[in-house]
C-alpha cells in the first residue's frame, strides 16, 4: 500500500502541480495571475525532476568520510544539477516578467488582460 | 589561433560582460565593441568553414568524451548556415548602432543583441538537449527584452508567457528522455529509446513539437508572432525574422533527425500535416491583412510550416541526405535574405499600412526597387534566390510522387503571391498621398539593403553551387 | 464556461501524459543508475574506455587521478562537466537582470518604496547581521565543492542581505555601479578561465590545475574558482534587482 501511494505521489504529485499551473495559465485575466501560474508550473516541473532522480534508500551525492567510495548508494547527480539550472532561469524569467508587469501597468492603467486587448486593438 | 566552434559563443559573450564595465568609462564607446566582436566571429566562421569537411562531426567541451559531456556539432554546412545567420545579424547590428541606438537605454538593448546573437549561435551549434533548452531561453530573454524596443510591453508579455510554457514542457520532455535512456546527448539518445512502448514516444514526440513551436513559429504556440512583429523596432523585426526563427527551425530539424530518426512514421506523419497546415493557415490570414509588417509575420509562420512539413517527408523515410532535406535547407537559406530585406526596407520607409505605402514607390524609387527584388524572391519569380529552392523543392517532391503535398504547396503559393503582388501594386500604381512626410534614408541603409540584394541575386545566378555547399547536412553524424 | 473548458483540457492532458509517458518512466524502485550519464559522473570515469564499469575505489580523502576532484558531485555536474550549462545560466541571469534595467531603470514614477519608520530591533540588529549574514553566503559558496551549497545558493544569501538593509534603513543605498563592475568582472574571468583552457588543454573550460585531496577546501583543480566567481556574479546580479525593484529616491 505504501508502495503504491509512494509512486502516485512522486509522479502525479509534480503533474497535478503543473496542470494547476496550466488551468490559471487558460482561466486568468490579470498579468500578475499569470505570473503566478507559471511560477507554479515551474515549481511542478522542478519536482517532476527531482522526483525522477529519487532512488530508494540512497543518500545525496555528496563523497564524505562515511560514504568514501564509488559503490556506495548514491542518487542521481545528474537532475538535481538540472533543477539548479531550471530554478535559475525560472527566477531570472520572473524578475524580467515582473518588470514588464510593472511597464504594462504603467502604460494601460490596468492589469486586465482583457481591457490591454481593447486598447491594442483600438 | 585556436579554431573550436565554442568560440561563436564565447566572443560574443566575452562583448557582452565587457559592456558594462566599458559603459561606465565612456557612453559611447559601446557602440564598437559588438561590431566587433561579430566580425572577429564572421572571421573565425570564415576559418572553421575552410578547416573543416562536410561530414559532421563533434567537439567536445571540459574535455569530456562525447556521449557524456556537452558537445557542440559542427561541419562547413552547419558554417555556412551560420554565417548567413550572423551576416544578418550583424546588419541589424549595424542599422541599430546608426538608427536606433538613441531610441531608448542604449546600454540594455545593445547588451541584449550582442547576447543574443551567441545564444543564436549556441542552438545551431549545440548536441546536447539540455544545453540546447539553456541557450533556446537565453535567446528567448534576449527576444523578450528586444520586444519591448518600442514600447511594446503588452506583446513581450505576451512572448514571454507562451514561450515559458514552451520551453517548461521542453523541460518536461528533456528529463522524461533522460529518465528512460539515461542520457542527455542527441545523438546518443535514439539508440538508448529501444525498450519503449510505441505510445511513450508518440506522446514524447507530441510534447517536444509543442515545446518547440514557440520558438520556431509553428502552430500550437504561435500567437505572439505577429503581434511582436508589428510592435518591435526594425532592428528587432529583422532579429525576429531572420535571426531567431532560422536558428529555432535549425534547431527543431536538429532533434527531429538526431533524437528521433528514423523509425517513427506516425511522428513523422503528423509533423507533416502540422506543418502544411501552418502554412495554409499562415497564408490565407496573411492574404487578408493590410499591413505589411503583418503579412511578412504570417507568411514567416508560412514558410516555417513549409520547411518543417518538407523536412518530415523527407525523415519518414529514413533518410536524410535526400533531395527534398536538401531543398529544404536551401528554402531556409534563402528565407534568411529575402525576410531581412523585406523587413528592412520596409521599415526604413516608415510605414506599414497599405493606406500610408500608395504610391511611395514614385518618390522612393531606389528603395522600392530593392524590396521589390525581396518580394519576388519570397514569392519564387525566376532570376532570384527564392525561385530556385521552391523550384528544387517541387521537382523533388515529384520524383518522390508526392502529389497531395505538391498541390498544397501551389495552391498557398497562390495565395502568396496575390497578396504580395498586392503589396507592390499598391506601392507602383496608386496615387501618393501628398499629406505623408517621406523620411530620408541615409547611405548606410542603402549599402545594406543592396548588400542583401546582392546576395539574392548571387544565389539567383548560382542555385546549384550554393545549395552544394548545404546540402546533406547531417551526414557522417549519427554515433 | 471558460473554466469548463479549461478543465476538461487540464484532465486530457492528464490522460496523455499518465498514459503515454508514465508506465515507461523508472522511479522510486525501478530507478537505477546501471546505464545512466549520472553513474559515470558519481565514478569520474567519463574518459575511461569502459565508462560504466563497476568499480570499488576510495575517492574521499585521498589524492587520485581522477578527473574531477569535487567531493559534491552536484557541484561537479554543474561546474566542471556540463559547465557550458553553468555560463549559459549565469548569463541568463545577467541577461534578465539587463532587461530589467532597460524597463525599469529610467522610469520617472518609480519611487522609492518607503516605510513609515523601519522596525527598531531590525534597524538595529541589521549592523550586526549584515557581516554575518554575507559571511555565511562566502562560506557557502566558498565550499560548494565539498559541501552542500555553491555559488547560485550562497549568491542569493548574499543578495537577501541586501533586501535586509532596504527593509531595515529607510536612507540605505546600494551602490549599484560597483555592482556592475564586479557582475562584469566575474562573468570576464570565467570566459577566461574557459579559454586558458583551450590554450593550455585544449578544450573549453578544461581543467588545468592540480587537482589535490578530495575533501580538502583547496581541491577540485578549477572548480572552486569557477564557484566563487559565479557566486560572486550571482550575488551582485541579485543585490541588482532588488537594487532596480526598490527603486530610487
Amino acid at each position: 500500500m505504501g508502495e503504491i501511494i509512494n509512486y502516485w505521489t512522486f509522479i502525479y504529485g509534480p503533474l497535478a502541480i503543473f496542470l494547476v499551473g496550466v488551468y490559471g495559465l487558460l482561466t486568468q485575466k490579470n498579468l500578475f495571475k499569470l505570473v503566478i501560474s507559471i511560477n507554479i508550473m515551474d515549481l511542478g516541473v522542478n519536482l517532476y525532476i527531482i522526483a525522477l532522480g529519487y532512488m530508494d534508500n540512497a543518500s545525496a551525492p555528496i563523497y564524505t568520510a562515511k560514504l568514501a567510495v564509488t559503490s556506495s548508494r548514491f542518487v542521481d547527480p545528474v537532475p538535481q544539477a538540472l533543477v539548479l539550472t531550471s530554478i535559475v532561469i525560472s527566477v531570472a524569467v520572473t524578475a524580467f516578467v515582473l518588470a514588464l508587469v510593472i511597464k504594462n501597468y504603467e502604460k494601460y492603467n490596468t492589469l486586465d488582460l482583457i481591457k490591454i486587448k481593447g486598447i491594442e486593438n483600438d | 589561433m585556436i579554431n573550436e566552434p565554442v568560440l561563436l559563443i564565447v566572443i560574443p559573450l566575452f562583448a557582452g560582460f565587457l559592456i558594462p564595465i566599458i559603459y561606465l568609462i565612456s557612453k559611447k564607446a559601446i557602440k564598437y565593441i559588438p561590431i566587433i566582436a561579430v566580425f572577429y566571429n564572421l572571421f573565425v566562421l570564415i576559418r572553421l568553414i575552410q578547416i573543416n569537411s562536410t561530414s559532421l562531426s563533434y567537439f567536445t567541451t571540459g574535455g569530456y568524451k562525447v556521449p557524456f559531456g556537452i558537445n557542440l556539432i559542427f561541419n562547413s554546412q552547419i558554417g555556412i548556415i551560420l554565417f548567413a545567420i550572423n551576416l544578418l545579424a550583424l546588419i541589424a547590428l549595424i542599422f541599430f548602432l546608426k538608427k536606433e541606438f538613441h531610441l531608448v537605454n542604449s546600454f540594455a538593448y545593445t547588451l541584449g543583441f550582442i547576447i543574443a546573437i551567441s545564444a543564436v549561435n549556441g542552438m545551431v551549434l549545440t548536441g546536447d538537449l539540455f544545453n540546447l533548452f539553456v541557450f533556446m531561453e537565453l535567446a528567448a530573454i534576449a527576444g523578450y527584452i528586444i520586444a519591448t524596443h518600442k514600447r511594446g510591453y503588452y506583446p513581450s508579455f505576451l512572448y514571454v508567457i507562451i514561450s515559458t510554457f514552451g520551453s517548461l514542457l521542453f523541460l518536461l520532455g528533456t528529463i522524461t528522455i533522460y529518465n528512460v535512456s539515461g542520457t542527455l546527448n542527441m545523438a546518443s539518445v535514439s539508440e538508448n529509446l529501444v525498450d519503449v512502448s510505441p505510445h511513450f514516444i508518440v506522446v514524447l514526440s507530441v510534447m517536444f513539437i509543442v515545446a518547440l513551436s514557440s520558438e520556431s513559429e509553428l502552430l500550437p504556440l504561435n500567437a505572439w508572432v505577429p503581434k511582436v512583429y508589428e510592435k518591435t523596432s526594425i532592428t528587432g523585426s529583422i532579429f525576429f525574422g531572420s535571426v531567431l526563427s532560422t536558428a529555432a527551425l535549425f534547431a527543431v530539424i536538429k532533434v527531429l533527425v538526431l533524437v528521433f530518426k528514423g523509425g517513427y512514421e506516425y511522428l513523422f506523419n503528423s509533423l507533416t500535416i502540422i506543418g502544411l497546415a501552418t502554412l495554409l493557415i499562415g497564408e490565407f490570414v496573411a492574404f487578408k491583412q493590410r499591413n505589411v509588417r503583418k503579412i511578412v509575420a504570417y507568411s514567416s509562420i508560412a514558410q516555417a510550416g513549409l520547411i518543417i512539413s518538407a523536412v518530415s517527408v523527407s525523415l519518414k523515410n529514413g533518410t536524410i541526405t535526400d533531395s527534398i532535406f536538401n531543398a529544404a535547407m536551401f528554402q531556409l537559406l534563402n528565407n534568411i535574405f529575402a525576410k531581412g530585406l523585406i523587413l528592412l526596407g520596409v521599415g526604413l520607409l516608415g510605414y506599414y499600412s497599405f493606406e500610408k505605402l500608395k504610391g511611395i514607390a514614385g518618390k522612393k524609387k531606389f528603395a522600392s526597387i530593392l524590396i521589390t527584388i525581396g518580394v519576388l524572391s519570397i514569392i519564387g519569380m525566376p532570376p532570384f534566390a527564392g525561385f530556385w529552392s521552391k523550384f528544387f523543392l517541387i521537382k523533388s517532391l515529384i520524383a518522390n510522387k508526392m502529389i497531395i503535398f505538391v498541390a498544397i504547396f501551389l495552391a498557398s503559393a497562390i495565395f502568396e503571391v496575390y497578396y504580395y503582388l498586392r503589396f507592390i501594386q499598391n506601392m507602383y500604381y496608386e496615387e501618393f498621398d501628398s499629406k505623408i512626410k517621406i523620411n530620408q534614408i541615409s547611405a548606410v541603409s542603402y549599402f545594406l539593403m543592396i548588400s542583401l540584394s546582392f546576395m539574392i541575386i548571387y544565389i539567383g545566378f548560382n542555385p546549384s553551387s550554393v545549395m552544394k555547399t548545404i546540402s546533406d547536412i547531417f551526414t557522417g553524424g549519427i554515433i | 464556461m471558460k473554466k469548463f473548458w479549461a478543465i476538461i483540457t487540464v484532465l486530457l492532458i492528464l490522460f496523455f501524459l499518465g498514459s503515454g509517458l508514465i508506465p515507461d518512466l523508472k522511479i522510486y524502485k525501478q530507478n537505477n543508475l546501471s546505464q545512466k550519464t549520472g553513474k559515470v559522473y558519481l565514478n569520474r570515469t567519463v574518459n575511461d574506455d569502459s565508462p560504466f564499469k563497476e568499480i570499488d575505489k576510495k575517492l574521499y580523502g585521498e589524492a587520485n587521478d581522477v578527473e574531477n576532484n569535487a567531493a559534491n558531485s552536484v557541484t561537479s555536474v554543474i561546474v566542471d562537466y556540463r559547465a557550458l550549462d553553468t555560463l549559459g545560466e549565469v548569463t541568463v541571469l545577467f541577461l534578465a537582470i539587463t532587461g530589467v534595467i532597460a524597463l525599469l531603470g529610467k522610469s520617472k514614477k518609480n519611487n522609492r518604496i518607503l516605510f513609515e519608520k523601519p522596525n527598531y530591533i531590525l534597524n538595529a540588529s541589521s549592523k550586526i547581521l549584515l557581516p554575518l549574514i554575507v559571511l555565511f553566503g562566502f562560506y557557502i559558496f566558498i565550499h560548494g565543492h565539498i559541501t552542500p551549497g555553491g555559488g547560485f545558493q550562497g549568491g542569493t544569501i548574499v543578495a537577501a542581505s541586501v533586501l535586509m538593509m532596504y527593509f531595515a534603513q529607510n536612507n540605505y543605498k546600494l551602490k549599484n555601479n560597483r555592482m556592475k563592475v564586479l557582475e562584469s568582472f566575474s562573468g570576464l574571468s570565467f570566459l577566461i578561465f574557459g579559454l586558458l583552457g583551450i590554450f593550455i588543454m585544449g578544450d573549453f573550460l578544461q581543467n588545468f590545475l592540480e587537482l589535490g585531496i578530495m575533501g580538502k577546501l583547496f581541491s577540485g583543480g578549477l572548480i572552486p574558482i569557477i564557484y566563487i566567481l559565479v557566486g560572486l556574479k550571482v550575488s551582485a546580479e541579485l543585490s541588482n534587482v532588488v537594487y532596480e525593484f526598490m527603486g530610487e529616491e
